[in-house]
């Protein structure tokens, strides 16, 4: 323990004999470090910023479909049991807000082009709960429950037909279960600009129960969206909402199972943090080792010294170890305030991605994210890594042949 | 039988070392004996070998042939950590210069050794004052060793090289960095612990006040005993 002490010791005053390498070294060390957390802040901001983006606007947290509904996106895929699916939501505990959908898709036409979109019979009360459309109208109203042929639609798909609020359109429907053909003329109450390039090129929003007789399904829906008190509920398919909504004729699946490709790319996300880690990490370890092999050229003839009067070689090896250890300490210290400071006011201010769109997502600003592991997981590897790194000097300065280092001297 | 008052035994000790590949003898079958209480210094030009009998007796350097007794243990067999301990009990050293930690004061210098033999604090205590006093520097124990001039160091360097009570301490050009007052003062200092506690002081030097005042003079020319001068 003494011994151990005594190693202490020496090796926090013998970073300390050149200040400034051991500053700079440190600060750079420390620079790697918070270039990783800042890395990581900003994945997890890019990824609430996707998941909000899925989630928030249209999607929510979970689905329940017809079983088939997803596979085929044939409007005769209903659910099974839809009034029993409702009652069962109204009472089911952690659901914040769900909102019934039909789907189908139609031709759109107006005086100038027809175009072929997604039509979403919606119920306009829950919706507003659930998807953020009347947050986004860029002109016009929102839908309204009185107004039955009402219909949003999105700027790029106003554009592309020439209309605007108060135009004329006429959606053209086919019905699932006879064949016929429904048409109705519905006027623009609303042009809606979401994140989502899709949703503003190709979607358009009507009442429920006007989708649901141009379909033939009234009483009936294929989605219903679903949002829960607690978010994080949904990324765990194993919890019994997802159970006991999957009864025969239906499907309840999580976000991430609705957006696989999603999943993929966090974990493609996580993969690049890891190789930009290991990068960092890499330059890191090699400028730990120059910072010791010249600390230890400068002290060959003081290892000798020790060596003469009984330090053995594992007092060197533990010796450069430590002073190895203090100099990341420093660099933890600099690092997690430097990555601290750096992500705290980009996380305030955000950094413009505006006029990127990526996975069909119009990106805005995105904002890093803090989390404690970035500030323990990261400063603990490095701490860690650069001890297992200065392996490599210490086992050299413990093996400096004593003729050699008093190769003037005894 | 073995003699009690020899402390050292050098037996046909040879050294060949490759300089660029062409083998180099620095020392070629030197069989020597040191008594305890000896003051001796080995003189020698440039080259002559001081520096790699020094090193063999010391046991820093490994001979080719022949072996080196302390105290009746052959130490030219031992290695590691063994050897390690061996020096740590038995030998003390005093270098040109730098041969101090600088990042310790001049009572942790001396107590370094004392904690690698695993002297307990109360005993440590008391040896480094004892020591620090019969070097005249009781008053600087706090002191960075750094910020002593050459001659305290030095003199700190012979407190160190006392303190664990060695069997035999080696000096290399103890003065060779002193001013005059400086070589007299310390020379004079480590001929009163060699007369005061036995001591054995074995030196490589160039320094004619060492020579003047050593007991005996052993003089090599290339890696050979040339003189062996008892006064």
């Amino acid at each position: 323990m003494k011994i151990f002490l005594l190693i202490f010791k020496l090796a926090r005053r013998n970073i300390l004999r050149n200040k400034k390498r051991s500053f700079i070294t440190s600060l750079s060390v420390g620079l790697g470090l918070a270039v990783i957390i800042f890395t990581d802040a900003m994945t997890a901001g890019f990824e609430n910023y996707m998941r909000n983006s899925a989630t928030t606007i249209i999607s929510g947290e979970a689905q329940i479909h017809g079983e088939k509904f997803l596979e085929t996106m044939q409007a005769e895929d209903t659910l099974t049991g839809y009034k029993e699916i409702i009652e069962k939501l109204e009472e089911y505990p952690g659901i914040a807000h769900y909102s019934p959908r039909v789907i189908s898709s139609a031709t759109v036409s107006s005086a100038s082009d027809v175009k072929y979109i997604m039509l979403l019979g919606v119920d306009p009360e829950k919706e507003k709960e659930l998807s953020v459309f009347d947050n986004y109208m860029t002109e016009g109203v929102y839908l309204s429950s009185e107004n039955s042929l009402g219909i949003l639609i999105g700027k790029n798909l106003a554009e592309n037909l020439g209309v605007d609020s108060g135009s004329k359109i006429v959606i053209t429907v086919a019905q699932p279960f006879t064949g016929q053909i429904y048409q109705e003329m519905f006027r623009v109450s609303g042009v809606f600009e979401t994140d989502m390039a899709d949703l503003n090129k190709s979607v358009a929003l009507v009442n429920i129960e006007k989708a649901s007789e141009m379909l033939g399904i009234e009483g009936s829906a294929h989605e219903i969206a679903v949002r829960f008190k607690n978010p994080l509920y949904a990324e765990n398919p194993d919890n019994p909402f997802f159970r006991d909504f999957s009864v025969p004729g239906n499907k309840a699946l999580g976000w991430k199972e609705l957006y696989p490709e999603m999943t993929a790319i966090f974990n493609l996300s996580k993969i690049s943090i890891a190789i930009v880690g290991f990068i960092i990490f890499f330059i890191i370890s090699l400028g730990i080792i120059n910072t010791m092999f010249m600390s230890i050229y400068d002290r060959i003839f003081e290892f000798g010294i020790l060596r003469a009067i009984g330090a053995k070689r594992s007092f060197i090896f533990m010796l450069i170890a430590a002073e190895a250890l203090f100099i990341c300490l420093w660099s933890v210290f600099f690092g997690s305030i430097i990555g601290f400071l750096v992500t705290y006011i980009f996380s305030i201010t955000g950094i413009d991605y505006k006029g990127i769109e990526y996975q069909n997502v119009l990106l805005r600003a995105i904002y890093p994210s803090i989390k404690m592991h970035q500030f323990i997981f990261y400063p603990v590897f490095l701490l860690f890594f650069s001890v297992l790194i200065s392996f490599y000097p210490a086992f050299y300065a413990s093996g400096i042949s004593l003729t050699k280092a008093f190769k003037k001297t005894l | 039988m073995e003699d009690r008052r020899q402390v050292i035994l050098l037996q046909n000790l040879k050294k060949t070392y490759k300089d660029g590949g062409i083998p180099v003898e620095a020392v070629r079958g030197i069989s020597l004996e040191f008594e305890r209480g000896e003051f001796t210094a080995i003189v020698g030009p440039s080259g002559s070998g001081k520096t790699t009998l020094m090193n063999l007796m010391a046991g820093l350097d490994s001979p080719t042939e022949g072996s080196v007794f302390l105290d009746g243990q052959l130490i030219s067999g031992m290695k590691g950590a063994a050897l390690a301990d061996f020096r740590r009990d038995n030998i003390g050293f005093v270098f040109q210069s730098y041969n101090l930690i600088p990042v310790l004061t001049v009572s942790e210098n001396v107590e370094f050794i004392l904690l690698l033999q695993g002297v307990d604090k109360k005993k440590r205590r008391n040896r480094i004052t004892e020591v620090l006093t019969e070097v005249g520097l009781e008053n600087f124990s706090d002191r960075l060793v750094s910020r002593l001039s050459g001659g305290q160091q030095q003199r700190v360097a012979v407190a160190r090289a006392i303190a664990a009570n060695p069997k035999i301490i080696l000096a290399d050009e103890p003065t060779a960095n002193l001013d005059s007052e400086n070589s007299i003062n310390l020379v004079n200092l480590m001929l009163e612990m060699n007369q005061k506690h036995g001591s054995t002081f074995i030196f490589s030097t160039h320094d004619s006040l060492i020579v003047e005042k050593a007991k005996r003079v052993l003089t090599l020319k290339d890696g050979k005993i040339y003189s062996d001068e008892k006064k």
